[in-house]
């Protein structure tokens, strides 16, 4: 119990950290200036406020956000200002000084992980050779490239000898083109699944093989030379056209909508350690 | 946007508490109703086949970081999965490419074998992180298809061009097929080689529906009440845009940039 | 009608060999098939073609030999455009992958050798290469190119006005006219962070598959223009060149194997539907 508790404070404390940093105004709200450029000089910035000119020290703790013609803000050093900027400063909240460092110590936190995925492939493929199971052999080779992997990698970067040799062989010459190759592989899978899947089993099944058809065809020259002869808008090309820019974009927004706010739901139960009954057997 | 600014503001501090005010009332006894997804239903269906043929099944959590949104909601399915082949004295193996995935993945999966008192059919040699890349995985899961004879494939997450590259050899192998994913763009594929697919946000209601725990529902609820916020504010600016042009009152005080 | 029936269980080898033969036909035989150019292949390109002098188009080419079947030909045209109306532009690649400044050479160097052999690197184009860092990056390129950038790829510095002078009137995004993204699934953060902020026109190529994403972005007017797979390449191909015999580029060439793909999918999916249809009469 004490361990749960523990977990949930902490995932709550690195959660707070980044709720915080995006819904805190960057700059201390009351001690905030808005207003134009008038002069700027390392050691102040002068600003027409309200008509009557206010200057502001610039200190490590200042910061500045000018207002673009869109009307968003964007966070820029002093030196940078040019008169007539509009623009509002103020000491910093610093919350998000801290962004990068925090996010740097989650990278490096990610990247530790990476030890416990090998050790999790070294297990199976020990066991795998330990037991003789079939195809140990494999897994002997899994260590060899493992090794082989390692070494070729000391040599990205390199500027020439045998190191960046062996770099370009593994990661050039065999993991690019064979990335290439099961990438190619899509073309097959797609051609047999399609075949096995559309069938015309009920009015939905037709309406979708109609849309694939007319998005198929409308894609390729075949579908303008099928139907050139025809009107306009009983072209495939157009048909085509249209339902990828009114139905497929009306759909798609509507599922984003419904996913952002379904995130944040997620989000929530997960910060809160809510989630009981997946994660945990008992609630927290 | 960098910061929230004050509309975005609200709009996260009320949809927060929609949803956290829907959990609570849902805690305390009143429950919703919630619509039957079929992909979800057909879960312990597949589980129960397998456990009959005495095959293990596969788990793929996506591709998608274990930060990333739908791989949490996936975690949730793996756990129900996980539990139900317990409970059958089944066997799950979890692939991934992910290396966090795989403590958490064997966290979910030991926790669900020992609550149901079948400790010793656990192996943590079955949460296997296969290769680093999403392609490369797709044909070490393949191989394990083929290897351990698996009779139901369940493929949760968020998923990239890989996913036909997993369930098209699946398919092959004769073994049913669940799918689920955030990423639009490969529905079709899942749609086209998997007996049942969830689409979209179905996906992060999977473990609410699969646990039928007061908390999902109740999240699920508040929800849906954002939801209604966010069409009311679409419906009045497209009304006040078409009447009143792109800069009328409505459209400053939802803060919309030019 | 028992062997229409057969037609529902194809083996799936015979649709893979048809795929095969279809793919590769076109490399053996030269076939050129004209294209419908689609509204957003046509906005692209009318947009390049009122650059006002004195701005640069920002290309950012992120893809690598992955996606190369889709991105190769959709910056291949671009910059023969650019060339061919002499609109400087400078090349980065911003957070996908840092091979892709090394193909937009290979690109470029192929383009001016055949075609532009007066165009000179660092008057026409400057090639910044790769840099990390996301939309963060993204916003100290709009700010000062110079933040982000010290060197080009070939190590010369941004203010070197002797072999770089076309960096010499470049410094912030008032210098660009148009940002141009090309990778697999470009990043959709240059649209709040730079579109949003600075109002600057955004554009992708993208791969087809992702295509369905963005089309919302073209309604809403925060994407100028966008091309889509290879058939965005050949389009714009067709509106660099009215005369079907003068298409070279590799978007012209990639559309016929995909035409061919499309119908070899097409089919198998009516024929399984036949062998369905007379499965289902005989059982009555």
């Amino acid at each position: 119990m004490t361990k749960r508790r523990f977990i949930a404070l902490v995932t709550f404390l690195a959660g707070l950290y980044y709720f915080l940093e995006f819904v805190v105004p960057p700059t201390i709200p009351w001690r905030t200036v808005r207003g134009e450029v008038v002069s700027v000089s390392p050691q102040s910035i002068t600003l027409l406020v309200n008509g009557q000119q206010q200057q502001i020290p610039v200190e490590p703790t200042l910061k500045v956000y000018r207002e673009r013609p869109t009307g968003a803000p964007e966070s820029v050093e002093p030196a940078q200002l040019r008169p007539g900027d509009r623009v509002s400063a103020g000491p910093t909240t610093y919350l998000s000084d801290w962004l990068t460092p925090v996010n740097n110590f989650f990278i490096v936190l990610g990247s530790m992980a990476w030890g416990m995925g090998l050790i999790s492939l070294a297990m199976v493929h020990s066991g795998n050779i330990r037991r003789r199971r079939p195809e140990w052999y494999g897994s002997v080779v899994f260590f060899l490239a493992v090794g082989g992997g390692i070494v070729a990698g000391l040599g990205y970067g390199a500027e020439g000898g045998w190191l960046k040799e062996a770099n370009d062989v593994v990661f050039n010459y065999l993991l690019r083109p064979m990335s290439s190759t099961v990438f190619s592989l899509l073309a097959f899978h797609m051609a047999t699944a399609s075949y096995r899947a559309f069938r015309v089993k009920s009015g939905e099944a037709a309406l979708m093989m109609t849309s694939a058809f007319v998005v198929m065809l409308g894609q390729i020259p075949i579908g303008l030379w099928l139907t050139h002869g025809l009107p306009s808008f009983l072209q495939l090309p157009v048909m085509a056209q249209w339902v990828l820019y009114i139905a497929n974009s009306a759909a798609v927004r509507g599922m984003w909508f419904g996913m952002m706010v379904g995130a944040i739901a997620v989000g929530l139960r997960f910060w809160l350690s809510l989630e009981r009954g997946a994660f945990f057997d008992r609630e927290l | 946007m960098e910061h929230a600014n004050l509309q975005i503001f609200i709009a996260i501090v009320l949809f927060s508490f929609l949803i956290l005010w829907k959990i609570l009332t849902a805690r305390r006894g009143k429950g919703g109703f919630i619509r039957r997804i079929p992909g979800l239903n057909e879960i312990d269906e597949a589980i129960g086949r397998a456990t009959e043929m005495g095959r293990p099944m596969i788990f793929h959590p996506g591709v998608g970081e274990v930060q990333n949104v739908g791989t949490l909601a996936a975690l949730g399915v793996l756990g129900h999965v996980a539990r139900k082949a317990a409970q059958m004295g089944s066997r799950v193996i979890v692939t991934t490419a992910i290396p966090v995935v795989v403590p958490v993945a064997e966290d979910i999966v030991k926790q669900a074998y020992t609550q149901a008192g079948r400790s010793e059919l656990f192996n943590s040699e079955d949460i296997r992180f296969l290769a680093a890349s999403g392609d490369q995985l797709a044909l070490a899961t393949a191989n394990v298809m083929e290897q351990e004879k698996t009779a139901a494939h369940f493929f949760f997450g968020m998923y990239d061009y890989t996913s036909l590259l997993l369930t098209e050899p699946g398919q092959r192998t004769g073994a049913i097929q669940i799918a689920g994913t955030d990423q639009y763009f490969q529905v079709p594929f899942f749609i086209a080689s998997c007996d049942y697919t969830v689409i979209g946000e179905e996906l992060y209601a999977a473990s609410a529906y699969l646990t039928r725990e007061p908390t999902m529902l109740g999240s699920l609820i508040g929800q849906d009440y954002a939801k209604i916020i966010v069409l009311a504010v679409i419906v009045l600016g497209a009304l006040s845009t078409t009447l009143l042009g792109s800069q009328n009152f409505f459209v400053q005080l939802i803060g919309v940039y030019r | 009608m028992e062997w229409l029936a057969r037609l529902q269980s194809i083996d799936r080898r015979w649709i893979y060999a048809a795929i095969w033969v279809a793919c590769a036909l076109p490399f053996v035989v030269n076939i050129k098939l004209p294209v419908y150019v689609s509204p957003e292949t046509r906005r692209l390109y009318e947009f390049i073609e009122k650059c006002p002098p004195g701005k640069v188009i920002l290309v950012d080419s992120a893809w690598d030999a992955g996606s190369q079947g889709e991105n190769w030909g959709q910056v291949e045209v671009v910059f023969e455009h650019l060339l061919r109306n002499r609109i400087p532009f400078i090349i980065t690649s911003v957070e996908i992958t840092p091979l892709g400044p090394q193909f937009a050479d290979q690109v470029i160097e192929r383009l001016v050798r055949e075609k532009f052999p007066d165009r000179k690197y660092g008057v026409d184009w400057v090639n910044l290469g790769y840099t990390k860092g996301g939309w963060q990056a993204m916003q100290q390129i709009a700010k000062d190119i110079r933040q982000q950038y010290k060197k080009d790829s070939r190590g010369y510095s941004l203010d070197d006005a002797e072999h770089l002078p076309l960096m010499q009137r470049v410094r912030n995004i008032e210098d660009i006219y148009l940002i141009y993204s090309v990778t697999y699934s470009p990043l959709e953060d240059w649209i709040p962070f730079i579109h949003g902020v600075y109002g600057t026109p955004i554009a992708f190529g993208c791969a087809g598959i992702q295509s369905t994403t963005y089309y919302r972005y073209l309604l809403s007017g925060q994407l100028v223009g966008m091309l889509v797979g290879v058939r965005g390449a050949a389009e714009y191909d067709a509106l660099l060149h009215p005369n079907l015999r003068d298409r070279n580029s590799m978007g012209t060439k990639l559309i016929v194997p995909q035409a061919f793909g499309h119908l070899v999918i097409i089919v198998a999916v009516i024929l399984g539907n036949i062998g369905y249809f007379a499965a289902r009469r005989r059982r009555g």
